[in-house]
């Protein structure tokens, strides 16, 4: 896709971005709501939404710098991985807390 | 004429994108405005998701203190109508795509007085329970 002056592209990747890093973190919120009130099911739904919507954070942000010819490894990238990583310790924490 | 102008490599398989009942009609308006469209959509998904963060965040602070049940049927109603505002985000994006591609003027947004009276609602019935509250603390 051509560059326009309104830069279209990237502002709807942008967009994409956006949506999917906060469907990740409230559905990490809904998980952890759910591990609190024994809801364990509810725990892995919103687990496997939450890491689904990780990937396609992953997957847009990969498209999108391909089409630009930049490297993916951005600050929003980073906040994903640190997003994540907090994410895996807290699962941790209350996993260790549960049981 | 915007078959010319795309000049990327996706054109050849312009008829297989879906859903046929939008990519079956009319034809591509300017890149420009899809993208419009779909960033308004991701828009008021994102509205719909913060609804639902409310609604889980409501209802796990009632599960922290013991709030009155009224909040909870408040994080329900929240959640309820974040999930149905994602769904009408699909429904008008489909609908704003259709009319972008025959040409034909945009329709209303159809959600957009649902939201407005929702929000109205809420923060009457969230006044209302406040002063309620106050008069019973204060007698």
């Amino acid at each position: 896709m051509r560059r326009d002056p309104g830069l279209q592209p990237e502002r709807t990747a942008l967009a994409w971005q956006r949506t999917a890093l906060s469907t990740a973190l409230i559905a990490l919120l809904l998980a952890f709501a759910c591990l609190r009130g024994g809801f364990l099911i509810g725990t892995a739904i919103a687990g496997l939404v939450a890491v689904g919507a990780g990937a396609s954070l992953f997957a847009v942000r990969r498209r999108a710098a391909r089409g630009q010819k930049v490297p993916p490894w951005t600050p929003l990238t980073r906040m994903a991985v640190l997003l994540i990583v907090t994410a895996v310790v807290g699962a941790t924490l209350a996993l260790l807390f549960l049981f | 004429m915007t078959d010319s102008r795309d000049g990327g490599d996706d054109q050849a398989d312009a008829d297989a994108r879906r859903p046929r009942s939008v990519y079956g009609v009319g034809t591509d308006p300017d890149v420009r405005f899809s993208l419009a469209n779909e960033r308004t959509a991701l828009a008021w998904v994102r509205t719909g998701l913060s609804l639902v963060a409310g609604g889980v965040a409501l209802t796990t602070l009632a599960a922290i203190a013991d709030l009155p049940w009224l909040l909870d049927v408040i994080a329900v109603v929240a959640c309820l109508s974040g999930g149905a505002l994602a769904a009408s985000a699909l429904y008008s994006w489909r609908r704003a795509e259709r009319a972008l591609r025959e040409n034909r003027p945009l329709p209303a947004p159809a959600a957009l007085p649902w939201v407005v009276g929702g929000v109205v609602v809420l923060g009457l019935v969230l006044a209302s329970y406040a002063v309620f509250e106050l008069v019973g603390d204060l007698r």
